[in-house]
């Protein structure tokens, strides 16, 4: 049987009807890629919209239904639990902006239709967090227990507090107050770019559709951690395709040089274009060609790789060296050296303990299935 | 070197990687002839699985003290490790979660079915109640099982669809099991899990033949086991009946209008009993003479 390649991963989502020539086997193949990245919904919506999804063996078809009853409940739950956010906190800071994920969803428009994620991320200014923390912990929101070194991250070199879970439901919130770390010395006048948000017809506050794509791209492309990369792509390239209306493309080229992340957006819209044939407005691709970078080359290499859809069946390669690059460069970009170093011989300590004497060594057995 | 299998259970079929023999022996034992290994190099399609999970030894050091076995579906790994001995019961419980987490086609109730011919009723109950015990006896005595563990229902109907599988037996109801069915195909025992000493029996022929036979509704019976109770029939109305279907409804939530609309079609369709009882024999004719034969 032949397995499939990343590349026809990307190709199904171009062009749906290429499917149809698959076999049981590599329909199986398919579904299990897209499981694994959260994409079982997006794809089930792409069959349809190409209007094949009646064409799709009956045992796959199966899956890409489950995934949209899936997906409908997850947005009742993220417009729950953003409400009830609101309700708690919507009185304590200046702004409260739903932002990734969530922000997708409450947008109520095709970047957050069929997006999954597992937690709510929020930005709010600095000043108001402390204020908020507290009074999130008076609703049941507390957060996990950490060990030192990862406190003191989060409270000293980070741009967000450790994530809170609701005691009762589960659910889990990340607050920010800035969108990369501050730590990076690359951080950005939040509040500044807090005014490029809008409200929506449900009352949340939400960014505008140029800086969710900018902050899309940074998150990309300023993180050591790429495994949803290939999710983050289409969120990126459904933003810059279906939302790209008035005066985006001005405002996202504006933003970015603002806030200084123009290099992310020419890598933004090269692999967009390279991997799902984005079609992005000639001006505004030589405008953004003038930050082609000296080590493009090397940039190719490895984002050309780990941008892809990721599955052990289906990995290019060299996939994993290119991961582990991402993994150096993101870490180099986030912290000055002798902070990184200190950071990754803690990290690595416990990650040599775990290879030696087993991922489970310090895990305590509990038998809760 | 890891084997691969595949399990084809109406109406979802596994694939399981493992590299623990144990695992595999039990799978056979229980499974029969929908247990096969994989053969690689045909292309068959009747061997498509749904999901795919593993269970392996832990790495590193931990594979020599105490050893643990991991489960996973696919990349996931959703619980923390359990010691060797539980591998086969850990794989079993993946498998539930796995159709939990993913499967929303039907209404899933946490509830056992048996049916004769295509009557079927519900046997809804928390642990301990000798939910299982009684399934095994019914279905060892001219019941046909659909399910233990997981009632599937298909939405707005009472149509149940069978998912058969092992019935799991806990602590004293083992050696009970045993000396009832002595014929019965047992896995090992898993001792002292989160529910005590668990052993997994395969059922009956008759069940495994007609496990894509679906069958309706027509009682929810709410079983309780008291060793100085002899048999007491309570008729449940209808909405105590309704609400407890709601606590054992999986996928309730997920579901939302649908499954309401199905649990209120199938409550308003049957007869429903909550019994106490420490005689299997007397719960079987009465079922067979109140329940069926009335329906």
């Amino acid at each position: 049987m032949l397995n499939l390649s990343a590349r026809d991963v990307c190709s199904v989502y171009i062009k749906p009807e290429v499917a149809l020539a698959f076999t049981p086997k590599q329909w199986q193949q398919l579904v299990l890629i897209l499981r694994h990245q959260q994409l079982l919904a997006c794809y089930s919506a792409v069959f349809k919209q190409a209007g094949i999804f009646q064409k799709i063996p009956q045992q796959a078809q199966r899956h890409f239904l489950n995934a949209d009853v899936l997906v409908a409940n997850h947005k009742k739950q993220v417009m729950f639990e953003a409400a009830e956010l609101q309700r708690e906190i919507g009185d304590k800071q200046q702004y409260l902006i739903f932002l990734k994920g969530a922000g997708y969803t409450l947008s109520k428009t095709r970047v957050g239709d069929t997006r999954v994620y597992n937690d709510i991320d929020i930005l709010s200014d600095k000043s108001s967090i402390d204020e908020i923390e507290k009074k999130l912990c008076l609703f049941g929101w507390l957060s996990e227990e950490l060990t030192e070194h990862d406190e003191k991250y989060y409270r000293k070199w980070a741009h967000e507090i450790p994530p809170l879970r609701h005691g009762k439901r589960g659910t889990i919130i990340d607050i920010h107050h800035n969108i990369v770390p501050i730590i990076s010395g690359r951080q950005l006048d939040a509040n500044q770019f807090a005014t490029h948000s809008v409200t929506t017809e449900d009352g949340f506050q939400i960014l505008s559709f140029a800086a969710m794509t900018l902050h899309s791209l940074i998150h990309l492309f300023f993180n050591e951690d790429v495994k949803k990369g290939y999710r983050d792509i289409i969120d990126i390239h459904t933003l810059m395709t279906y939302h790209s209306e008035g005066d985006y493309w001005q405002e996202l080229l504006s933003l970015s040089k603002e806030t200084g992340f123009e290099l992310e957006l020419f890598l933004a819209c090269r692999y967009v274009q390279q991997i799902l044939k984005t079609r992005i407005p000639e001006e505004i691709t030589e405008q953004v060609a003038k930050n082609i970078p000296w080590n493009i080359g090397y940039l190719d290499f490895v984002y050309k790789k780990v941008l892809l859809p990721s599955h052990p069946s289906c990995r290019p390669k060299f996939f994993a060296l290119a991961e582990f690059l991402v993994l150096l460069r993101g870490h180099f970009q986030k912290m000055p050296l002798h902070i990184l170093i200190f950071h990754l011989t803690t990290k690595s300590l416990v990650g040599l303990t775990q290879s030696l004497l087993g991922k489970h060594f310090f895990t305590k057995e509990l038998d809760q299935p | 070197m890891p084997a691969s299998y595949f399990i084809d259970l109406h109406p979802f079929s596994f694939s399981v990687n493992t590299d623990l023999p144990q695992v595999a022996q039990n799978l056979a034992t229980i499974y029969g002839e929908r247990f096969k290994k994989t053969v690689d190099t045909v292309d068959t399609v009747d061997e498509v699985a749904d999901y795919e999970l593993s269970v392996q030894k832990s790495s590193g050091l931990r594979s020599f003290i105490r050893p643990q076995a991991r489960f996973f579906c696919d990349q996931l790994e959703p619980f923390k490790p359990l010691s060797f001995q539980k591998a086969y019961a850990f794989l079993e419980w993946g498998m539930n979660w796995t159709v939990a987490g993913n499967e929303v086609q039907h209404v899933i109730i946490h509830s056992a079915v048996l049916a004769k011919g295509n009557k079927a009723i519900l046997f809804p109950a928390p642990p301990g109640s000798g939910k299982s015990t009684l399934t095994a006896y019914l279905a060892h005595n001219g019941w046909r099982l659909l399910s233990d563990e997981m009632a599937l229902i298909i939405p707005n109907s009472k149509t149940v669809v069978p998912f058969v599988r092992p019935i799991c037996l806990k602590n004293q109801s083992i050696d009970i099991a045993k000396k009832l069915f002595p014929e019965g195909k047992f896995s090992d025992i898993a001792r002292d899990t989160h529910k005590g000493d668990v052993i997994h029996l395969s059922p009956p022929e008759l069940s495994w033949q007609n496990r894509t036979e679906t069958a309706e509704l027509v009682g929810v019976v709410f079983p309780n086991y008291r060793v100085d109770q002899d048999l007491q029939i309570y008729q449940l109305d209808k909405t105590q009946a309704f609400m407890q279907l709601v606590d054992n409804a999986i996928n309730y939530s997920v579901l939302g209008g649908q499954a309401f609309n199905t649990l209120t079609h199938v409550i308003e369709g049957v007869q429903t009993f909550e019994i106490f009882h420490n005689d299997l024999q007397q719960v079987a004719e009465f079922l067979e003479q109140e329940i069926i034969g009335n329906a």
